[in-house]
């Protein structure tokens, strides 16, 4: 190591992205804490979690960290939440990476990330763990895969208001939604196995947002399989309303490309794109464009869709003397409209699709990874940032200004609580359940009460 | 063409807006006051004889006189009613007529003990569900109101104790939206100090036009039955 050529050699072949060349591995064994293990890391270390029973909630606030399973013999980590903890794991620092865990029984979240870029989320097994299975949040550059998601309420993988994030190789299954790219822009979703779900991929635009967008997704190489699970959101969430039986949902999002996907025995239709009114009439977001722009669909595999359609794609089968539903369903309105295009329409079962135009584009073949070469640069947080920073990176997960999220909207917290910051302070420092039909707001303890204060009079200002 | 919508827009704005309390309501309202002046018991029983000519002898209300019914509203919402129109938060604008009749009333009660004892009476009426009377798209309302209302009022329109938001399902849709109508003109709860009632007047803004709040209304009462 003293030898300087090596050592040379080594920082580049690290990306010359550790502050410290010194990194230590950190072991922690069953009995011992893993937060223990964080709170001694520095950034570089490796904290090497071994077979055992982990009852915590970690949190990962500082960059350049990796969480590392140590499987022995078949024999896993497994951080149980034993039906009471909010979240596995909830990482804020850039350059993280989480892999070889087992994780289960949690309320909230198995991963969360809170605006943390260059995340790497890999070879975990996420089972029976609440709202959302992976879930990072507001973050740039991102690496999804090998993870294997079932039983959560909501969204398996859910890659929420992120930029430039490569989902592959996972298996979602009996969860709600499958893989959801929302408020996302730059994601490459590819051979990914999604069955059992309700819905198995869905790319789309929550309005409220602070991030308005959903544009540049490739669905590429994916089994969607056999989505016919009812749906067991919690019921008036968004996600309640999703209709069983579908492949793929295309909503509001722009640039969607759908190739070489295998997509079978969805009951209601293989993929839908269709405007927001599909889910809500609430789209009075003036910055969230409500209608699906320029989808281009390239050959897939596509047969036995459409067997029992839900009562509404029902109805829009019989205008054409259909009972089935389709292979491919654009809903009426401006996802009928020729920017979207496609090539051998004549394979498919379709509604919608005649004044669709032929795409000039064949293949996506030349799109390797949407992940940034090099890496996401940090964002520096300053005095000024900060407080935005915690609200798009923590409160709008499940905040939406005008609807319903996971959370109460925007606009009911800040008629409840006009001109008292210091009430949601105090209130989401330790939070107790105000609504039957609500999950239970995660504390936030872990943020100074001065940052609280700081977010929450954040969240009183917001206006969109 | 043009004329029969502009005809049919006029008698809409003058249905929307409040009528005038009638000759038969004024006489009620003072007759209330001046049995309420004259009595001296502390009887929740008797308190409430006054209250008889508008809202009826079991609280079933009375559209007629914009007496809305009192059966299906909850103790604790009924007393902070009464309380907030006895200190005048509530029926002081000058285009709520009819509460101006109830602050009145309310003010007449000789104290608090008085208030608690005649919502105690009316709370051993047995609720009935208020006949619906508005037509509308009760699905759209349905969506309105599970992103916007449902956070504080419950998902069954039950209402929710601990954030102070009444139960709203089985309460007369008439006079619901006659209510949502008064919060988002600002003729109640847009008095600062009134701080539940200011809540709902920044809520009142939330829903884009009255015919989405007719199909709220519509789907709340479709949750009472």
């Amino acid at each position: 190591m003293k030898n300087p050529i090596r050592l040379g050699l080594l920082c580049l072949g690290l990306l010359c992205s550790m502050p410290s060349l010194w990194a230590a591995d950190i072991p922690v064994k069953d009995g011992e804490s893993i937060q223990d293990a964080v709170n001694k890391a520095s950034p570089g270390d490796v904290v090497l979690i071994y077979p055992g029973t982990y009852k915590e909630s970690v949190y990962i606030d500082k960059d350049n960290i990796t969480l590392r399973g140590v499987v022995e013999e078949g024999k896993w980590p497994v951080l149980e939440g034993e039906g009471k903890r909010n979240d596995a794991i909830l990482y804020s620092g850039n350059d993280f990476t989480v892999e070889w865990l087992t994780i289960t029984h949690y309320k909230g979240n198995a991963i969360m990330g809170q605006s943390g870029n260059n995340f790497t989320i890999r070879y975990n097994k996420v089972i029976d763990t609440g709202v959302y299975g992976i879930f990072p949040q507001f973050g740039k550059n991102g690496l999804i895969e090998y993870n294997v998601l079932s039983g959560i309420e909501d969204a398996a993988i859910y890659v929420g208001m992120c930029d430039n994030v490569d989902v592959r190789h996972n298996e979602v299954f009996d969860n709600v939604a499958g893989i959801e790219i929302e408020n996302t822009r730059h994601a490459l979703v590819e051979n990914n196995y999604a069955h059992d779900n309700t819905a198995g991929l869905l790319v789309f635009i929550t309005p409220g947002l602070p991030i308005k967008t959903t544009f540049d997704v490739i669905l590429r190489n994916n089994f969607v399989v056999n989505n016919n699970t009812p749906n067991f959101g919690a019921p008036g969430s968004i996600v309640s309303k999703v209709p069983q039986g579908i492949g793929i949902v295309v909503m509001a999002a722009d640039d969607v490309i759908v190739e070489g996907n295998i997509v079978s025995g969805n009951k209601t239709a293989g993929i839908v794109i269709t405007d927001l009114a599909f889910i809500t009439d609430i789209s009075s977001d003036p910055e969230s464009e409500p209608n699906p722009d320029r989808l281009v669909f390239l050959d897939n595999l596509m047969f036995d869709n459409g067997a029992d359609p839900v009562a509404e794609v029902k109805a829009l089968m019989l205008t054409q003397f259909s009972r089935t539903g389709p292979d491919i369903l654009a809903t009426p309105g401006s996802a009928q409209e020729q920017d979207n295009c496609i090539i051998n329409r004549e394979r498919y079962t379709s509604f919608g699709v005649k004044k669709w135009s032929e795409c000039e584009r064949k293949s996506t073949a030349d799109v390797l990874s949407y992940r940034i070469p090099g890496g996401a640069p940090s964002e520096p947080v300053t005095a000024t940032n900060r407080t935005k920073l915690l609200y798009q990176g923590i409160c709008a997960g499940c905040h939406a200004y005008n609807m319903r999220m996971i959370g109460p909207p925007t606009l009911a917290v800040q008629a409840l609580y006009r001109n008292d910051a210091q009430g949601i302070a105090d209130y989401i420092g330790e939070p107790h359940k105000v609504r039957p039909d609500y999950p239970a707001m995660p504390s936030q303890g872990h943020l100074s009460p001065e940052l609280r204060k700081e977010v929450a009079e954040y969240m009183l200002k917001v206006t969109k | 063409m043009k004329l029969a919508i502009l005809l049919m827009s006029l008698a809409l704005v003058a249905c929307s807006s409040d009528q005038a309390p009638s000759a038969n309501s004024e006489q009620a309202a003072s007759a209330a006051v001046t049995a309420l002046q004259n009595s001296s018991s502390a009887s929740g029983k008797e308190l409430y004889s006054a209250c008889v000519a508008c809202h009826g002898v079991n609280g079933e209300g009375n559209k007629a006189l914009s007496a809305p019914s009192l059966t299906n509203q909850q103790s604790w919402y009924l007393e902070r009613q009464l309380l907030g129109f006895r200190s005048g938060l509530r029926g002081s604008h000058p285009d709520d007529a009819f509460g101006a009749q109830m602050q009145a009333i309310a003010k007449t009660l000789p104290n608090e003990a008085a208030v608690r004892s005649v919502v105690a009476y009316i709370a051993d009426f047995k609720a009935k569900v208020a006949p619906a009377s508005l037509e509308g798209n009760a699905k759209r309302g349905a969506d309105y109101y599970s992103n916007l209302c449902g956070a504080c009022h419950g998902p069954a329109a039950e209402g929710n104790e601990k954030l102070q938001a009444p139960a709203l399902a089985g309460v007369d849709d008439w006079y619901l939206l006659q209510q949502f109508d008064h919060f988002s003109k600002g003729i109640r709860g847009s008095d600062e100090s009134d701080r539940y009632g200011y809540q709902m007047y920044m809520m009142g803004k939330t829903l884009p036009d009255a015919d989405v709040a007719k199909d709220v209304v519509v789907y709340i009462q479709s949750l009472a039955d």
